[in-house]
This record gives structure tokens, sequence and C-alpha cells, in this order.
């Protein structure tokens, strides 16, 4: 086996891979999020940046299909994670409890195999929303592009999908609670120092995101933009 | 006063467990509760019961032996203390505790509350030493140690290996204890040498021996009795990175 | 009765100057080819500091070794309890410190019953083991310079002693199983965890091999081996309450001397004065405080008898510093023996403090207004800290309460200069052998004879052994002796499986230890040991008559190993009272009433017992037969203790 297998199959190598895979798809929501704020500098702002990464064709390809081999490696190093968790210890405890104290266990980092799981059939049905769901055309100046804030502006007065929409949200936000300081711990950022700073600064990060993405469906919804 | 206590009793590995109920209705609060097991235990003698087995050696919190999941919790309720430093007096009367064993593939059963756990002994001769013949060193004052990575080599040396980290961790994982020893290596002049290849071997035993990966859940250290900190996993990861030109 | 030497008792002792005796022994010691080390076994009992380091460095000479632990793993071992630290030469605070000066404090502190040569040459290695410590990742306290850090300790007016915070043994244990760890992953050693040495087997009156209970299966194994090493510890845990560990005992050695190994000493235990004291019967063991505490402790009981007062309220003027008091040029530092003496007679006289009456105060109030909170936590805020888990009291806020525990025995196998007992192929390691602490052992010495004893002594003095025995023939495990050996092993567990009777091991226990305490403790006379030693010949046939073993013998089952470790403690209990009435003298731990001054103060006896009492056995139901081994003091002149 290479270095690389070996490295990456190791306990060690598989948490530095969750880490890095991570904060690679961490750093494309804070895109995401950006682009998203997008839709409240009105119609063409939005269509704009759509078109804008549209049309820079391989490039796009390129960064797209390297999120999905983070996506999918990340999906799978989890369930794997969780599976040889399972094995670890099969016989449980009648009564199990958290001391607390210096302990990161809370619903975010207990659910991460839960919270990642139905991030993944979101971002499949996320896809089907609006990737690859046709588009009414619009014309800024003078250019035909996608009505991306159309497709937007419909699907959030949808009480349905935007209820979905900000429960994943808020998932998202859970997950990230423990996935972005664990990404540093994993990664070996970190000391006993840092250790609460980073812990902190996570909270207020995925506070922010969740937030983030909460704030465009809601204010389509109930028409504040 | 009365407490009520929930054991688990297992013949051995192939026999399945139970918890079984024994009330105790004199238990003094300055007894620790391995001394309340104790007595316990002279009371089953004595109707001709066969006595819980548990490990205990030192009863100073720093063997390591003792091994008692109290409630849920690795030794018990309180931080910074082996079981066998818990005192009843920390329980109210009337309370139920339920005793479980360590729990994981890597600590195979023995009987009732009695674990293997010399995983632990083979992840130390993976790697979890320093190679000096016994002869003539250099003198002990010939390579100075700058003060902070003394005492924070120290802070990972106080393990006592009692496995609690393993015990309480969701996932099973072992990698507190073996971080804490890799990492007091490298915080020495005297584990340079075999810095990488020991990180390398103590990881790749640590998972071989059927230990969980860990997931940053850090309740190992809040059971700690030792109170080591999760940076030693943290620098063991950084060390697996460093070490890469040593995996084959 | 006493026999005549018959030239048994041979100590070994090498000629020259002290300063050249151990030089001058490793040039005439034989030595055994690397090609010739590979064909040899050796097994080694007991992986403690002396253990652990011994089997490290045999292995790492190419020998092959086997080491027993009746724990789960050699980390455990009770050497890993150790708080204080270890003392060296090192002279490193430029205070004057040398191996002369070590070595005298350290034979004075024994009260002047131990051999020169052996303490001297504990000196000599103690800055090897420091350097070999410091070489394998040991993490002791070092300065901001980056240099090792040393403090003070009883006895001495030299700071020698190196430390890792109040975990010195757990450190050096560590160092030591590492080392032995690395051989185990060089396959030179193999470790058998959860086995308990049962007895010893002697071929051609050598020893050649051990019989074991593993402790899981309850089977008897038998191992063979060209040499075994006993690093066993101490016996402390004959009296029931101590500071030793529940699992430390004294079967491996008692067995030993069942076939025919001499035991030196067995009276001489040591008595720690500060330990948090008993609070109900349910006590199953002793907490040592450390010895430091009492820089700044000021030790007081009430002066009034039955004052139940809470101490706070308890005027300065009507407060005994009975330490001060008595001894103004020592005070509360006081050696440990005399602290420990001096406490029991406060108590004896109805002044002892809590709930039992069996405590003193030791206060840190004045410490505390002298030097602030801050600097007295930043002292011993862990030990404050461990006394509040365990007391559930505050000694920021109330003074501690402290009583006297047993807490080391300087008796132990007899060995001569190589470390050999009376016999060939048996070694004696550590606590478990009587040798170099004499009547009383100085703080931070324990741990430097451990790791003297393995590291540095035996790796020398084997080799003339097994080179002695190049040609033997081989045993193996089939041989008739292990036949022997074990079927009367099997034996003695049946017959206590079968007993079925109604009182628990913990009765005869806490029975024998309130005898031993009470009588064979910190003060002892004629008519009480007398007494004692009817009584424990009572209570052994009580014992094989009415204990209750539970369960079975094939499975794990830690009643059964105890009750064989309290059949033994109640033959040994016997063996200790027996030496201490012989020993007309008060020296060291062993205080005689018979033997003081007007004062209360210890009057050794130099012309008759100037020696060591080895005792033999002759069968159950004969009296041992004691050896003597007189000690020559040539270099130094022995004096009369005073802390006045």
């Amino acid at each position: 086996m290479s270095k690389a297998a070996t490295f990456l199959k190791s306990q060690v190598g598989r948490k530095i891979a969750t880490g890095v895979t991570g904060i690679g798809l961490v750093l494309f929501i804070i895109v995401h999020l950006l682009g998203n704020l997008a839709y409240f500098a009105g119609p063409e702002a939005i269509n704009t940046y759509s078109y804008t990464l549209h049309q820079m064709g391989p490039i796009l390809w390129v960064v797209r299909l390297g999120l999905l081999a983070f996506f999918v490696y990340h999906v799978w190093l989890g369930i794997s994670i969780w599976l040889e968790k399972r094995r670890a210890r099969p016989e449980g405890y009648s009564v199990y409890a958290s001391r607390g104290g210096a302990s990161r266990q809370n619903w975010s980092s207990r659910s991460m195999v839960v919270t990642g799981i139905l991030l993944l059939i979101f971002v499949f049905t996320h896809l089907y929303t609006f990737a690859f769901h046709d588009f009414a055309t619009a014309i800024h100046d003078g250019v035909e592009m996608h009505d991306v804030h159309q497709r937007l502006t419909e699907v959030f007065q949808n009480p349905v999908y935007t209820i979905y929409y900000v429960v994943i949200m808020v998932l998202l936000g859970m997950h990230l609670r423990h996935g972005v300081w664990s990404a540093f711990q994993s990664l070996g950022w970190m000391s006993r120092k840092s250790n609460p700073i980073i812990y902190s600064i996570a909270f207020v990060l995925a506070v922010i995101i969740a937030l983030g993405f909460i704030g465009l469906p809601i204010s389509i919804y109930f028409g504040l933009v | 006063m009365t407490i009520h206590l929930k054991i688990w009793r297992q013949k051995d590995r192939n026999t399945p467990g139970k918890l079984v109920d024994y009330t105790m209705d004199d238990v003094n609060p300055d007894m620790s509760f391995l001394e309340m097991l104790d007595w316990l235990n002279e009371r089953l003698m004595n109707e001709g019961k066969e006595p819980i087995e548990f490990d205990h050696d030192c009863r100073e919190g720093i063997c390591g032996s003792c091994n008692l999941v109290l409630n849920g919790m690795a030794h018990g309720p309180h931080e910074a203390t082996a079981v066998c430093q818990l005192h009843m007096r920390k329980y109210k009367d009337g309370d139920t505790i339920v005793v479980e064993p360590w729990r994981a593939k890597a600590f195979p059963m023995i009987k009732d509350l009695v674990v293997d756990r010399s995983a632990f002994d083979r992840i130390m001769t993976a790697g979890g030493y320093i190679s000096i013949n016994t002869g003539a060193p250099a003198d002990a004052n010939a390579l100075p140690i700058n003060k902070y990575d003394a005492d924070l080599a120290f802070d990972y040396a106080a393990c006592i290996g009692c496995g609690a980290c393993v015990a309480a961790c969701p996932n099973s994982s072992a990698s507190l204890f073996t971080g804490a020893k890799i990492s007091q290596l490298a915080h020495l002049p005297q584990g340079n040498p075999e810095r990488k290849r020991r990180v390398v071997n103590m990881v790749d035993k640590m998972a071989e021996e059927g230990f969980g990966d860990c997931s940053n859940f850090a309740e190992c250290e809040a059971v700690c009795p030792a109170e080591i900190s999760i940076t030693a996993i943290a620098e063991m990861r950084r060390e697996y990175f460093n070490a890469l030109s040593e995996i084959e | 009765m006493t026999a005549k030497n018959n030239g048994i008792l041979e100590s070994k002792i090498p000629e020259g100057s002290l300063q050249d005796k151990w030089d001058n022994h490793i040039n005439n010691l034989r030595l055994v080819n690397p090609a010739n080390k590979r064909k040899f076994t050796i097994l080694v009992v007991g992986t403690g500091l002396a253990g652990a380091s011994a089997a490290a460095s045999l292995a790492e000479l190419g020998y092959n070794v086997k080491a027993f632990t009746i724990l789960d793993s050699p980390r455990r071992s009770h050497s890993i309890a150790a708080q204080g630290g270890i003392n060296a030469a090192k002279n490193y605070p430029n205070d004057g410190d040398t191996i002369w000066r070590l070595f005298h404090d350290t034979i004075k502190g024994g009260d002047y019953r131990s051999r020169e040569a052996n303490v001297y040459r504990l000196a000599q290695v103690s800055n090897n083991i420091i350097d070999q410590c410091v070489a394998q990742g040991v993490p002791f306290a070092r300065e901001y310079g980056g240099l090792l850090d040393n403090r003070s300790f009883g006895g001495a007016q030299v700071s020698r002693t190196f430390y890792a915070r109040g975990q010195t043994g757990q450190q050096l244990l560590l160092g030591a199983y590492s080392a032995m760890m690395r051989q185990v992953s060089a396959g030179k050693i193999e470790i058998y965890p959860r086995r308990e040495m049962l007895d010893l087997v002697k071929v051609d009156d050598k020893a050649r091999g051990i019989v074991i209970r593993n402790l899981i299966t309850g089977e008897i194994e038998r191992y063979a081996g060209d040499a075994v090493l006993l690093c066993t510890g101490g016996y402390g845990n004959a009296y029931y309450l101590s500071t030793m560990a529940k699992n430390s005992n004294a079967t491996a050695v008692w067995r030993c001397y069942k076939r025919g190994a001499q035991f030196g000493n067995p009276s001489f235990t040591q008595i720690h004065p500060t330990c948090i004291p008993v609070s109900g019967k349910y006590q199953s063991k002793l907490t040592l405080m450390s010895e430091s505490l009492r820089n700044d402790g000021r030790v007081w009981v009430p002066k009034k008898k039955g004052d139940n007062r809470p101490p706070n309220e308890i005027p300065e003027e009507e407060r005994d510093y009975y330490l001060e008091r008595r001894y103004p040029s020592f005070g509360n530092l006081a050696p440990r023996d005399v602290s420990s003496r001096s406490a029991k007679y406060v108590c004896d006289e109805g002044r002892g403090v809590g709930k039992t009456g069996l405590a003193v105060y030791m206060d840190f109030q004045d410490a505390i207004e002298r030097l602030g909170v801050d600097a007295i936590k930043a002292k011993y805020g862990n030990l404050f800290a461990m006394y509040e888990k365990i007391t559930g009291e505050n000694p920021y806020n109330v003074p501690m309460r402290i009583f006297p525990a047993v807490h080391f025995t300087m008796g132990g196998l007899w060995v001569d200069y190589n470390l050999s007992s009376t016999i060939p192929g048996l070694y004696v390691l550590g606590e478990a052998n009587f040798a170099d602490h004499g009547g009383n052992r100085l703080g931070a010495s324990a741990l430097m004879q451990g790791l003297a004893d393995g590291y540095f002594v035996i790796p020398n003095t084997l080799s003339d052994y097994l080179a002695e025995n190049l040609h033997a023939e081989k045993v193996s495990t089939d041989h008739e002796a292990f036949d022997k050996a074990e079927k009367e092993t099997m034996d003695r567990i049946n017959k206590l499986l079968n007993v079925d009777g109604k009182k628990t091991v913990l009765d005869f226990h806490r029975e024998l230890g309130e005898l031993m305490w009470d009588h064979v403790g910190m003060s002892r006379n004629k008519k009480d040991l007398e007494m004692v030693i009817r009584k424990i010949t009572e209570l052994r046939e009580e014992f094989w008559k009415d204990v209750n073993i539970p369960g079975e013998n094939n499975t794990l089952n830690k009643y059964l190993e105890y009750a064989l470790r309290v059949a033994d403690y109640m033959e040994l209990g016997e063996l200790m009272a027996r030496d201490a009435l012989d020993r007309e003298e008060s020296c060291g731990g062993h205080f005689r009433e018979e033997h003081q001054t007007e004062d209360g103060e210890a009057v050794r006896d130099d012309e008759n017992f100037s020696n060591v009492s080895c005792w033999e056995y002759k069968g159950d139901d004969k009296k041992p037969v004691k050896h003597v081994e007189d000690l020559n003091f040539e270099f130094v002149t022995p004096t009369q203790r005073s802390y006045k």
C-alpha cells in the first residue's frame, strides 16, 4: 500500500481527512452564503452572480467535482467512523451519562452522523430544487441569464419547503457547532489555551452561518424583501 | 444511610451478565465507594453467596486498577477522582447507583466488574519507550530541558492507565491514553530520535487492538482522574502528520 | 534458640576501602559471554521498581526473562504510590553533598543496623539512577534554567531529593516499565500478569523454578529457570491496615522462607507519622500524607484529657505542641519513628482527637498567616485536596487530623552483598530484602534502593552465579520437584476451600492486624509479645477450622487469593513478634519499652545487638532458629541518635 493510503486508513489519518474535507465544505458553505446574500441586493445582483459563476466553464466543473469528492469522502468517513464505533463496543451500558466539565458531548456532537445524513438528503433535494430545475429567463444589461431570483422567490413562498429548509439549516448549525471546532482538534491545531477560544469561535460561526441561511427564506416567506 | 445498588454480575466472558439489586442499609458517609463494596461482599459471604469481583489495589488514585462506571460515568460523578477516592458522603440517603464495568471490545470481560486491559500494555510495547539501555547515559543535567516542556511532559506523563478514557468515550477510543504517552515523549529531547516511528507504531497498534476512532467528544478529558487534556490527542495527530515519511 | 552462624550467613563483603569495594567486586565477578546469556532464563517475580528495572536490564544484556505480576499490568505495582522523591548524591545545589554524606545519613538514619558496604554502594550508584531515569524520559521537576531541581527531606541537611511533583514513584515506575515493554517488543521479556507465586522449586538445593497460580483460571502453572529474582515488596499488610496496596503481600517471600531462605530482622517495620486516621471498622487501607507537610504544619493535641471542643475553639495556651516541647531542636521535623511514638503516647494519655481519639492535629494556621494561603496552596495544594477528598474537611480552615500508620518494612529475606538469599539462585531485591535501611528508613531512600538493586547491582552479581552454573543441567517443569511443589500448593488451596467455616477472611485479618498493631507496632514489650505469639497461634488454628472461602478455585476468586495471603501473614506475624521479643534493645522502628531512658527515648544495645537476626524455618510445629550476622563498623562510629 502506498504511504497515502496507509495514512488515510489510519485512525489519525481518517480524522485528519475528515477535518480537511470538513473545512473545505465549510469554506464552500461560506461562499454559498455570501452568494445567497446577493438576493437582498435585488434580482440583478443574484442573477448576475449566478451567471458569472456559470461562465467560468471548466474551472466551475473542477470546483464542482472537487466539492463532490470532498463531500462524498466526508460522508463516507463519518459513516465508517460511526460503524467502527458500534463495533468497538458490542455490549453497551445500561446507563450512560456525560460527566460534563471538559466534555464536548452535547446534542450537536452526539448527533453528527444523524445531522450529517439529513444534510446529505437535503443536498440531493436542494440540487433537485435549484440546480436541476428549469429556470425562467431574465435579461440584465442585455444578457440572457437564469432568473434565479424568481426561482428563489417562488420556492420560498411554499411553507412546507421553507420550514424544511429552516429546519435543515438549524441542523447544519448544529453540525458545524461541533464540526468546526472538531476540525481544528483533528488537525492538531489546538492547545490547552486555545481550546476554549476555538470552541467559542466555532459556536459563533455556526450560529452566523445558520442564521445567514435562515434569513433568506424567512425574509421571502414573510415578504420582508 | 441507605444506598440502592444495581451491580453488573457476569460469571465469565461467555455467559451473559445482568444487573443485580442490592440494598445497603448501613452505609457510613465516611466510607469510600470501594469500602462499601467490601462491606457488601462481607455480607454476601456471610449469607453464603458469591462476592462481587472488582479490580482495586492502591486505593489512593494512582495505580489505575479500579474501574467502575457509576450511573453511566466512568469513576463516578466527581472530576479528577478515581473511584477508589470517591466517598459515600457525596451521595444522598436513598440514592440508587448503577455499577457497571468498563465496556469496550478491546477490554474483554473477565468476571463481574473485572475486565482485561492488557491492550494498553500492548500499545506501550509498540513504542511507548525511549530506547536506552541501562548503563552509563550522559549526566542527567547534560541536557537542559526548558521548564515549559518539562512541565507539559509531566502533565501527559501523569496518566494512570486506568482506561476511563476508553470507557467513557462513546466510540471506545484509546486516543487519550495513546496520545498522552506520545505527547510526553515528544516534549522531551530524549524522545526525539524515535519520535516518528513511535507515533506511527502506537497509532497503528491502537486500531489493531480494536479501539474505536476518536470523534473529539472530549468525554475522556472530563472523566480522566489525572486530568489529562485532549490537547494530547491534538498533539498525537500533529506528530502523526509529521511522521508521514516513516509510514510504509 | 540461637544457632551459630555456621558460615551460612556469608555476607561476601568485598575487600578494600569502602570507596573501592564495589569496583573491586565487579572486577572479580565472573562474566557470561553474550552467546551464553541467551541460554539462561531468569524468573522475575514482581514488577515494581526493583522487578521492572531488573527485568529490563537483564533482558538488555541478552538473558531471557519471564516476569510475573499479581496485577493486571506491571505498571500498577505499588512502587507507583511513592510520593516524595528519590535521593542521589549529585550535589547539583552545591550544598556540600557527597557520596559519603548520603552513605552516612542513610546508615545513621537506619540506627546502625545495616551493612556499611551495602549502604555505601547504594550511595555510589544513586547518581547513575538519576542519569538513567532522565534518559528514559522521566519528567523530574526542573528549574527555569532547564536543570533538575532538588528539595530537602527528613534526616538530611542537604537538598538531594529529586522529585516529580508528588508522584515520583509513579514516574520512576513508568520509566522502568517502559524499559521493560521495550524488551517485551524485542522478544526478550515475557510478561505474565495476574499470576501469583505460591511456591519456590528447588533442585539440588538451588532455586530452579516457581509454581504460580493463574488468578483468572485458578490453574497452577510451572516455570523453570536458571535463577529466581524475588522483587515482591514489603509485608506491611500483616498489620491489616497499612499504606500498602490491597494486593501487596508476603506470600512469595514467606514461601521462600519456608523453602529455606532466611528471614532478616522481621520485626523492623516503619510506622509513618503522618497518615490520615482510621474512621471506622469498614476502613480498608490508610493513606499517607507526605512527610514534607511537617515543614509547615505544627503538630498538637489539647492539654486537657477528653477535650471535645472543635480545634479552633481551643485557645493557644491550652494546646500542647508536644514535638516542639520534647524535641526543641528538631521540633515538628523529628524523624519518623520518634514522631510516631510521640503521637501514640499522647493518644494513650487520652488526649487524642477526633471521633476515635486516635489522631493528633497538624495545624497550618501559623504557616498560612506567615506565608499566605497562596503560598501554602502552591506547596501542598494537591495534598490538601487529597485530604479533603478523603475526610471531607478543608485543611485550610481546620487542622488536619493525622495518625501514624504502617508504611514500610525494613526487614525481609536475608541477602548477601550480591543480593543472594541463603538459597543459591534465589535473589531478593528491593523492599523484599532486609538489606540497606537497617532499623529505620529515611525518606526518599526506598525508590533509590529498589532501582539500585534492579538497574545496577543484580546485572553484575547475577552473572557470577550463572557463570558458575554455565554447565549445570537444565531443569524441566516435568521434574519431580515441580510435581511435589504443585501438589503441596493444590493441597493447601483445597484444604482452604474445604474448611467451610463461619468467619470471613477479613475477620481473621482484622483480628491479626489488631494484635500486631497494638503489640508489635510502635512500642513493644516482653509480656505483650509473648501474649501475641500465643494468640496468633490460636488464631491460626481457628483460621484453618473456621474460615469461610466463597466460590471455587477455577475462576477469578479474590477472597481465595486473599485467604492464602492471610494464612501466610499469620505465620509471618508470629515470626515478627518472635524477632521483636528476641531483640532486647530499642533501635530505629523497633522500640522495646524495657529499653528506654527516663524520658522515653530509645536505648540501643550495640554490644549485644549490632547484628542482623536471621531466622531459619524448621517446620510448622517447630520454633525457627536464629542465626546472626554481625555488623562490623570499620568506617563509621555508631552514636546514639539525639533530636533534643
